[in-house]
């Protein structure tokens, strides 16, 4: 078991420590998970977790989920096909060549013994298993397959490493020993050793490079079920096509992109002095077709600023890397830390968007479509142009040594990445198979050589079958919880681990690091990622009777509590705006004031009222009642009598106006109430007219009237032979109209119910209104007033419209008398003593008038002194309430 | 229009009544005089309707179930004593004058009496129950013409000022007098346009 470097003291700890013991710093990696799915994929653990995210997010589309720092390399290396680096790859020593290529020598040569199914395939040997069909081939080297592929494709369609290659497959025919040599690293000879259908038998196999295995499948002739395919490299190649023209300055430095790729480099790996040997015979030759991504390896390039240039958690891998070469590795994985994707990437996607696998003629080995033989050969790199057909099987590389035992400034290798001690001892080329395949960056390149069906996507050609030679049970170190979709989906569909213990070693003791995704990587994910998902029942649910008793998930069942879905509840709440809550408070508050029970003043008796209106009765009948009594002085008459009043006087005492005899209609328009009044008015004018002889004519519209008429003449004195009472008279206005244009007519009967003799007695000479000599009205109606004067008064000519009327309706009938509609009027009791006064004659209007004015006195003073009175208790009890408020 | 014909016909009457004023032609006013008498034998008959309707309606009173109403029996007892009394002794019978004069004057006079302590008593309370200046203007004015009605201020007369003071006070209400006559004689003459017109058919019931 390998001790655990601390990331930050560069103190070994052992393995299951989980803090430093110098610093007390977590060993943990917090680096990204799939990075821990890598490195500790072989633990049952986080398998299981990587099942259980990949069934979350299996319907999620894997062309959306690829990481965007991906896809900024393959855009980078889009833009950037040209640029080529200063390094050239072949100028490192061969001990800097990469172990992943070393492994692939390896694993070819092992796989190739272990043909059979078993769970001990790893992905280098799906690799090799997937060059077994294509057995056929003389030689069997990768090179020789390049080669062939590369006359059969156009060159302008062929990436640039795949050009490279072909240089690098000349030169190495020209040189076979330098080839050989150079084969002798552990990535180049598992490239030789690839070529054999046969490998060496029960060659260790480690279960954590399953992954790999995919890429083989599809080339092996298994069957690919095409549901069972994951498309996490699909949508690795679809991204890389859509995203071809992205933009440059959105390429994110090279830390962030190429973080796996940098701790890939790895001066430690055995193949990498091989490697850069070749670089350097490259070089050497003055070839100036090498690699952009091998041009652009910064070989010199300290451990120091590699550690600074990588993440965290690649500098944990640094750190539990095994001593190697101090001259760091010119590797093609190197180029990344450059943060510059290399070309042979960027051509290979190139590729994989614009030209699909064509199928190769004339190759019956080779799987048509296969686009790794379809690369052309200037495309292939040098390094691996150098390889040979004639290589042989490398030995398994030793294992690497214990981490405890390397260096700090060791470079870093396959091992670090998380290869338990326990498989990297059980087989070399295990730790070795972790290689930069194992992430999600793998490059094309590898995967278009194993891709030998060319109607099948790549997805469906990476991925795993599930029964295909027993090495199914691998799992792709990818899947883990923090892997994107595009990662998991290639682990939904990937087949159960075998119980045959296939499982990649991990250590077991040594505890699976914290999965955590950096907060970059989270916040690109999707958000089906990070919602939370039901997990389907389907597959849980087993049936247990009938025929399809005992398989799991056959039928679909609805998990009915699990779908019931609480209703939402609609608020039943009414938007009210701010106007309209004001207008409803308001009405609310009127409402409530209407149904609020009104405070009744409490009521002080009946009694003080009582008292008080008898107390007001008895002043105003004593005030009437002394002065009558002459207990009270009498008030002066006036000296100034009102116009009208003259005016009526003048008239009266008019002997041509009227004479001795001469007839007088007098109209009695009063009520039976005001005849007090109405009989004292008129008293002295019924006198005069009586000591005057006047032929007296008496008609009224009211129906007590005459009989009224007929009592004021009876006090009067008035002789019955000078009066005629022609009673009522019918119709109001209209009988006023009638009356005055044919008084015959309208009248013809007396109130005794006689006919009127008219033109006879005491209306002898008259058969029209103008033939009396004056009318004169007794009226406390202003109404009937007015009919007289808007009625009769026409017909009368130049006889005068006289006017005995009350107090209250004299202001109504002044204004007739302005007009001269009506020659003189006589107003209430006043008046009449006033006109008495005229006439030098004392009536009962004189008698009257002293009582009458202190009435009206006492009436008026009541009314003042009352009024301040209650003022003033009002004003009282007002400022009580202020002061108890 | 609901009933043109009786339309037409008042409107013809009104017209016919109308130029009667300003034509004086003897058939004009023969007409008129005419059809003068037919209202108001009309009116008499109405009169008579409204008479006997009354009569009804207190009867109606007396014989209510639920609430009888006792008074309407004096008021049917008070009309049938009149009303035979005046068939029989005749209108100008002494006894039914001393009917009208014995009985019904002092009860209209003693009920302006009790109107007359009423509205004082009432003048008392005004500002207890109505406050504003229409009460104070109401009060200012009811006592100025209270004075003046008296005859107190007749010794005012000797003081020029004071006389034409009281002139102009009297002529308040003469001024407002007049301005209500105009008022009604527009609204008289409105009301007889809008018949004449058809506009106002008060006898289309």
């Amino acid at each position: 078991m390998a001790d655990i470097r601390c990331s930050n003291c560069q103190t070994l700890n052992p393995a299951d420590a989980t803090l430093c013991k110098n610093c007390g710093q977590p060993l943990l990696d917090e680096s990204i998970s799939w990075l821990d799915d890598l490195r500790g994929g072989s633990e049952s653990a986080a398998w299981e977790e990587t099942e259980t995210a990949a069934k979350a997010n299996q319907e999620a589309q894997p062309n959306e989920d690829i990481p965007e720092w991906l896809q900024r390399i393959r855009q980078r290396s889009q833009t950037e096909p040209e640029k080529t680096g200063q390094v050239s790859p072949t100028e490192g020593s061969t001990e800097n060549q990469n172990d992943w290529l070393s492994n692939v020598q390896q694993t070819a040569t092992d796989s190739a013994a272990s043909s059979a199914p078993s769970a001990d395939d790893d992905w280098l040997q799906s690799l090799r298993s997937s060059k077994a069909p294509v057995g056929d081939e003389p030689s069997g080297t990768l090179v020789s397959s390049l080669d062939r592929l590369s006359s059969e494709e156009t060159q302008a369609d062929l990436p640039d490493w795949m050009a490279n290659l072909e240089p690098l497959k000349s030169g190495a025919e020209e040189k076979p020993d330098e080839l050989l040599s150079a084969s002798s690293t552990d990535w180049a000879s598992r490239f030789g050793e690839e070529e054999p259908p046969t490998g060496t038998p029960g060659a260790p196999v480690d279960d954590t490079q399953d992954w790999l295995s995919r890429f083989s499948q599809p080339t092996d002739g298994l069957n690919s079920e095409p549901g069972a395919n994951e498309d996490w490299l699909a949508g690795l190649q679809a991204a890389t096509g859509s995203l071809a023209g992205a933009n440059d300055a959105e390429i994110s430095p090279a830390g962030e992109e190429t973080d796996w790729m940098s701790s890939l480099r790895n001066p430690d790996l055995p193949g990498e002095a091989q490697l850069a040997s070749l670089k350097s015979e490259e070089s050497s030759t003055g070839e100036k077709e090498s690699l952009s991504w091998e041009s652009e390896l910064p070989a010199d390039l300290p451990v120091q600023e590699q550690t600074a240039e990588t993440a965290d958690w690649l500098k944990k891998f640094d750190s539990d890397e095994p001593p190697s070469n101090e001259d760091q590795s010119i590797s093609p994985i190197d180029s990344e830390r450059s943060g510059e994707t290399p070309d042979w990437l960027s051509s290979i996607s190139d590729q994989e968007t614009e030209q699909p696998a064509a199928p190769v003629e004339g190759e019956p080995s080779i799987e048509p479509g296969d686009e790794s033989q379809a690369v052309p050969a200037e495309s292939v790199p040098d390094w691996l142009k150098n390889y040979t057909p004639d290589e042989k099987p490398e030995p398994p590389v030793e294992p690497v040594a214990p981490i405890s035992e390397e260096p700090q400034e060791a470079g870093f290798s396959w091992q670090s990445l998380s290869i338990p001690a326990e498989a990297s001892l059980v087989n070399n080329d295990e730790s070795d198979e972790l290689s930069p395949f194992a992430t999600a960056n793998l490059p094309d390149w590898l995967n278009q050589e194993d891709n030998g069906s060319p109607r099948l996507p790549y997805d469906e050609q990476l991925i795993p079958q599930p029964d295909s030679t027993g090495s199914s049970g691998g799992q792709s170190p990818f899947t883990g919880s923090d892997l994107g979709e595009w990662l998991d989906e290639s682990s939904l569909a990937t087949p159960a681990i075998p119980a045959g213990g296939s499982q990649p070693a991990t250590g077991g003791d040594q505890p699976l690091e914290a999965a955590e995704m950096p907060t970059w990587l989270q916040s690109m994910r999707p958000i089906e990622m990070v919602a939370p998902k039901q997990t389907p029942t389907e597959e849980k649910h087993v049936e247990k009777a009938g025929p399809l008793a005992g398989l799991t998930g056959v039928l679909p069942t609805e998990d009915l509590v699990g779908q019931y879905i609480k209703p939402p509840i609609y608020s039943v709440k009414l938007r009210v705006s701010e106007k309209q809550r004001v207008h409803a408070s308001l009405i609310e508050s009127l409402i409530s004031d209407e149904t609020q029970a009104q405070l009744i003043p409490a009521d002080r008796g009946e009694t003080p009222r009582r008292i008080l209106r008898i107390l007001v009765a008895v002043l105003l009948m004593l005030v009437i009642i002394l002065p009558m009594l002459n207990l009270l002085p009498a008030l002066p008459a006036s000296d100034i009598l009102p116009q009208e009043l003259v005016a009526f006087e003048q008239i009266m005492s008019d002997e041509s106006i009227l004479a001795q005899g001469s007839p007088v209609l007098l109209a009695v328009e009063y009520e039976p109430g005001l005849s007090g009044e109405m009989q004292t008015a008129s008293e002295a004018v019924i006198k005069q007219l009586s000591n005057r002889g006047i032929r007296l004519t008496i008609i009224a519209t009211s129906p007590t009237g005459p009989i009224l008429a007929q009592s004021l003449i009876e006090k009067a004195g008035y002789q019955s032979d000078q009066v005629v009472n022609l009673g009522y008279l019918a119709g109001g206005s209209t009988g006023l109209q009638s009356f005055s244009m044919a008084p015959a007519q309208a009248a013809p009967a007396t109130l005794q119910g006689a006919l009127a003799s008219w033109n006879k007695g005491v209306l002898a000479g008259v058969s029209s209104l103008k033939d009396f000599a004056a009318v004169i009205v007794l009226t406390d109606d202003p109404d009937k007033g007015r009919n007289w004067v808007e009625q009769v008064q026409p017909a009368l000519a130049s006889k005068p419209l006289l006017m005995i009327s009350s107090a209250q309706a004299a202001p109504l009938l002044l204004p007739y008398y302005n007009s001269g509609q009506v020659k003189g009027i006589i107003t209430g009791i006043s008046g009449a003593a006033g006109y008495e006064g005229l006439i030098q004659s004392k009536g009962t209007a004189t008698l009257l008038r002293t009582p009458y004015q202190y009435a009206m006195l006492l009436t008026a003073l009541l009314i003042l002194v009352g009024g301040l009175v209650s003022s003033i208790i009002t004003s009282i009890a007002r400022g009580k309430a202020e002061k108890e408020a | 229009m609901r009933n043109p014909v009786a339309t037409a016909i008042a409107i013809a009457v009104g017209l016919t009544i109308l130029a009667g004023y300003f034509i004086p032609l003897g058939i004009l006013t023969n007409v008129r005089t005419y059809l003068l008498d037919w209202a108001i034998g009309l009116a008499g008959m109405a009169s008579l309707v409204a008479i006997i309707n009354l009569l009804m309606v207190h009867a109606r009173k007396v014989r209510d179930q639920r609430e009888p109403d006792r008074y309407s029996i004096f008021l049917i007892l008070a009309f049938l004593a009149t009303f035979i009394a005046g068939i029989v002794l005749g209108p100008a019978s002494s006894v039914f004058h001393n009917i009208i004069t014995s009985i019904q004057i002092p009860i209209e006079a003693s009920l302006m009496a009790v109107l007359a302590i009423s509205l004082t008593y009432a003048s008392l309370r005004l500002f207890k129950r109505r406050k504003g200046w229409m009460a104070v203007l109401f009060v200012v004015s009811t006592v100025v013409f209270l004075i003046i009605g008296s005859g107190f201020l007749t010794f005012g007369s000797q003081v020029p000022l004071l006389r034409e003071l009281l002139g102009a006070i009297n002529m308040l209400p003469i001024a407002g007098a007049r301005g209500i006559l105009l008022g009604i004689a527009l609204g008289g003459l409105t009301t007889g346009l809008r018949i004449l017109l058809g506009a106002d058919r008060p006898y289309s019931g």
